[in-house]
């Protein structure tokens, strides 16, 4: 039940009568789509993130999929906050309002570990994960 | 004076400015030297104003009546346990069955104790509170097994008596001291250094003798302990001076372990280390019983103490057996053999066991043992004094010598005349080593030449450093009316007089002290005729022959024949001039009231009094001439006359006299000459019994190592699995987390659900009718 809902924005966008533009029929589907759906997406994309900073050696897509997983949060804080907004909280923002913060955060995360990584590849020559063991007894 | 502890931070200043900022600065010799002598003189005058103020302050009515009530209130807290515990009460009656002797003593102690007026009254200034320890148990002494102790050490300054006399004559001579150096260090490479460690030194000495309690004291001590190893040191090309300055440190080491010793003992006793604290509850024991059997903490806890105290003394004041170091240190600059090898840091001992008397008085046994050594070393380094030929270890011997009398009059009870005789003796021997400064500065072309041997009619060419040297030699050995004379007279005369131990003991005692004096006279003599009289042998010394080698390791060209020893400069000639000054005039502060009858107050002693714990030994007031006084001083004076004119004959007048008495009295000169063997005693039975103790201790190294180490071992054993789960891969350590983060939610989630499983009604409901069928 629970993985049919989640194609639910997807198949209203495919059964729907085209009318509109397809941005607006976009929008539209996503309204109607329900909250399992979304965390659904978001668990998946979390999933995707992890098995990335697992298996990849190179810093550089452990990274990116750190952002996977920061994205998959931002994704349940705005789910909950739709939810919440459905249900007549009034701290149903909260949820928006840490998205930004979040994307702040992580934008001043990038960064510096850019820069890390920068400086890593001039003092070792390499970014691959696997080869930076010093930490250790 | 609440700005009390304004007085050591002065040189302080003088330190850190000199030692980080003057040489990188550039400033001239001038300024350096200015700044030295400032802040010295700074604390000089903060000094004056603050004794000033406290001699008003300690002739309060308020003030005198609040230490009164604080003395009687420590002397019931140190009594405490006497009353109460049934143990305790024991203890009085073995004292007192054991003082055997003393006991009368004791009854004129009590009825004394009702009249007697003097008081201290110390103030103190805390700035902040040093090491706050909390609670503790007493557990020795009469409070032995009982809490309560709230021990607490504070970052304290006191000002009372001795601290005010003491850091008056201090500041004063070490003023003019650094005015000395700026001349004689005119020139050396390391200029700024070598003031920077002199204020140094001043900062320890003052936190030394303004300390309010013993670890202060112990600060300040250790701290001078540093500083003049530094300054022994100071010459870091000459080995011998790094040589001394570490047998200064080691010796000084050996008696540090002492009055560390002690502090612990009096923590254990008396449960703090705030000197008006400890004098006040010390109030509450009796005097112990003399001999051997009172050196156990079981019957005799003060005299181990104050004998512990003394270990200390002995190593700071260079006493028998530590005394070697001192006269090593003579390879420092002159004016630190001055300051610190004369004047100040090695009169710390006598400053603690006057600080300490009322534990001293306590004990008679400690009483004698200071006396006897006082009196041993006086003599001994008197007679190696006779034969020294380098005119600085003739002086520093004079200086152990003098110590040693200052010790005795402390250990035959006159703590007054001890003290008294430090400062005298900080005026006419800092004047001497300064004297001895201007010799070896202008006597040579090198301006290094010590040796006696190459001296010779220099008062032709030194006369003001002549003239005030002869004050200060008149003084030394004790000619009426210089300083010397009353602080060494009244000394003799109290060891004669001695009511600590029998009139024979005293008789013996003051006969060897007058045969010292004689002997003091005799070298002191010696060495001026040997340096201002006599022959001119400058010409002789070793600058004017080929190729000789001096502490620079450069080659110099001899010198030009037509060299002449020259009088030095003002700034050199200015602080020999007050202190000669000083010499003749110090000595009236303390005439004997026994000489003049009362007539010419004995200020010193009037000074001092309160301090001085009057509990065994009540002083006598003086209203008659004291005809035997007179007697004994004329008879001293004579003496070293009589010295002194033989010695001017035998090295003035018959020059050739001198070396043919040393072949006859080949094994005494040789005994003399190599100082008493007293270093090769040190050397074969001290360091040798130590080295084989080293063995020993090595064992013990060995087996208490290997157990320790097995431990390290099984640690280490136990680690490796841990170790290795480490990989120092940062993927694996993620993968952990996440596991760990899953199984987290996994639990979570479990006891979630088990809740609703267990809640829901689903299961409830078909339990109740099983429940009833049962």
């Amino acid at each position: 039940m629970m993985i049919s809902e989640m194609w639910t924005p997807v198949l209203a966008l495919l059964q729907q009568e085209p009318s509109g533009s397809f941005g607006q029929r976009l929008v539209q589907s996503f309204s109607q789509a329900s909250t399992t759906s979304f965390l659904f997406l978001s668990a998946i994309l979390f999933t995707v993130g992890v098995y990335g900073v697992l298996t990849r050696r190179n810093m550089i897509v452990i990274f990116m999929s750190v952002e996977l997983m920061l994205s998959a949060a931002n994704l349940n804080f705005i789910t909950f906050s739709r939810y919440w907004q459905t249900q007549g909280n009034e701290y149903a923002y909260n949820g928006q309002i840490m998205t930004i913060f979040v994307i702040v955060v992580a934008a001043a995360e990038a960064a510096l570990g850019l820069a890390l990584l920068l400086t890593l590849y001039r003092n070792r020559e390499t970014v691959s994960a696997d080869e930076i063991t010093l930490l250790k007894w | 004076m609440k700005l009390i502890a304004l007085i050591p931070f002065f040189p302080l200043i003088g330190f850190v400015f000199n030692g980080v900022f003057a040489k990188r600065l550039g400033l001239s010799e001038k300024v350096i030297g200015g700044i030295a002598c400032l802040m010295v003189a700074a604390s000089f005058f903060c000094s004056v104003a603050a004794v000033y103020e406290f001699s008003h302050y300690a002739h309060d009515p308020k003030v005198i009546a609040e230490a009164k009530a604080r003395q009687a209130e420590l002397k019931a807290k140190a009594e405490g346990a006497q009353k109460t515990g049934m143990k305790a009460e024991a203890k009085p009656e073995s004292h007192a069955a054991k003082s055997g002797g003393h006991d009368a003593k004791d009854k004129s102690a009590g009825e004394h104790a009702g009249g007697h007026e003097a008081v201290a009254t110390p103030y103190t200034v805390t700035l902040f509170e040093w090491i706050p320890g909390g609670m503790l148990n007493y557990t020795l002494g009469n409070n032995a097994g009982r809490g309560g102790a709230d021990f607490s050490v504070k970052w304290a300054y006191q000002l009372d008596q001795l601290s005010g006399l003491y850091i008056v004559f201090i500041t004063f001579v070490a003023f003019f001291i650094h005015l000395f150096a700026i001349g004689y260090m005119h020139g050396d490479k390391s200029f700024p250094r070598f003031f920077a460690y002199l204020n140094l030194f001043m900062f320890m000495m003052l936190n030394l003798v303004l300390g309010a309690n013993f670890l202060m004291t112990f600060v300040g001590w250790e701290g001078v302990g540093l500083a003049s190893y530094l300054l022994i040191g100071y010459y870091l090309k000459k080995p011998e001076a790094g040589q001394a300055s570490k047998k200064a440190f080691v010796m000084n080491r050996i008696g540090d372990f002492g009055l560390m010793l002690a502090m612990m003992a009096i923590m254990a006793v008396f449960g703090t280390l705030d000197y008006s604290e400890v004098m006040g509850m010390v109030q509450a024991y009796p005097q112990e019983a003399f001999g051997w059997a009172s050196i156990s903490f079981a019957t005799g806890t003060l005299t181990v103490i104050a004998l512990l105290i003394f270990l200390g003394a002995a190593g700071k004041s260079a006493q028998i057996p530590l005394y070697t170091w001192l006269p090593d240190a003579m390879a420092g600059p002159t004016p630190v053999s001055a300051l610190i090898h004369a004047a100040t840091m090695v009169t710390a001992g006598v400053y603690l066991v006057a600080r300490c008397n009322p534990i001293f008085q306590r004990s008679p046994t400690a009483m004698f043992t200071v006396a006897i050594i006082g009196l041993a070393t006086a003599f001994v380094a008197a007679t190696i004094g006779i034969t020294q030929t380098d005119i600085k270890k003739a002086l520093a011997y004079s200086t152990v010598s003098q110590l040693g009398f200052m010790f005795l009059g402390c250990g035959v009870g006159a703590f007054v005349a001890g003290v008294f005789h430090v400062v005298t003796h900080a005026f006419f021997k800092a004047q001497l080593f300064l004297g001895s400064g201007s010799v070896i500065h202008g006597g040579s072309p090198s301006g290094h030449q010590q040796e006696m041997a190459y001296y010779g009619n220099f008062r032709k060419y030194m006369p003001i450093t002549f003239a005030t040297m002869m004050l200060s030699l008149l003084a030394i050995c004790g000619i009426i009316p210089f300083a010397g004379f009353f602080s060494k007279d009244e000394i003799l005369a109290k060891a004669m007089h001695t009511p600590v131990f029998g009139h024979e003991t005293g008789l013996i005692l003051y006969a060897v002290g007058l045969l010292t004096a004689g002997i003091t006279a005799f070298y002191m003599t010696r060495l001026m005729c040997l340096t201002f009289f006599g022959k001119e042998r400058f010409l002789e010394g070793p600058d004017f022959q080929e190729g000789h080698g001096h502490h620079d390791d450069d080659h110099h060209a001899p010198a030009s024949k037509d060299f002449h020893p020259h009088e030095s400069p003002l700034v050199m000639t200015l602080p020999l001039m007050v202190l000669g000054a000083f010499a003749l005039l110090a000595g009236f502060a303390g005439v004997s009231e026994e000489l003049t009858g009362g007539a010419f107050p004995n200020y010193v002693h009037h000074w001092l009094a309160p301090v001085v714990d009057s509990t065994f030994y009540p002083e006598k007031t003086v209203t008659a001439v004291n005809t035997t006084e007179w007697i004994l001083s004329i008879v001293s004076v004579v003496w070293a006359l009589a010295m002194m004119g033989v010695a001017f004959f035998l090295y003035a007048v018959k020059p050739e006299l001198p070396g043919k008495l040393a072949a006859t009295l080949k094994p005494l000169y040789t005994l003399s000459f190599r100082k008493w063997f007293w270093d090769e005693i040190l050397d074969v039975y001290v360091v040798g019994a130590l080295k084989k103790l080293n063995l020993g201790a090595w064992g013990v190294d060995f087996l208490v190592d290997s157990v320790v180490n097995f431990f390290a071992w099984l640690a280490r054993a136990s680690s490796v699995l841990l170790r290795t789960a480490q990989t120092g891969l940062m993927q694996n350590y993620v993968l952990v987390m996440t596991l760990g983060v899953f199984l987290l939610v996994v639990g979570m989630g479990y006891t979630f659900f088990k809740e609703i499983w267990t809640n829901s009604p689903a299961k409830t409901v078909p339990a109740a009718p099983a429940t009833s069928r049962r």
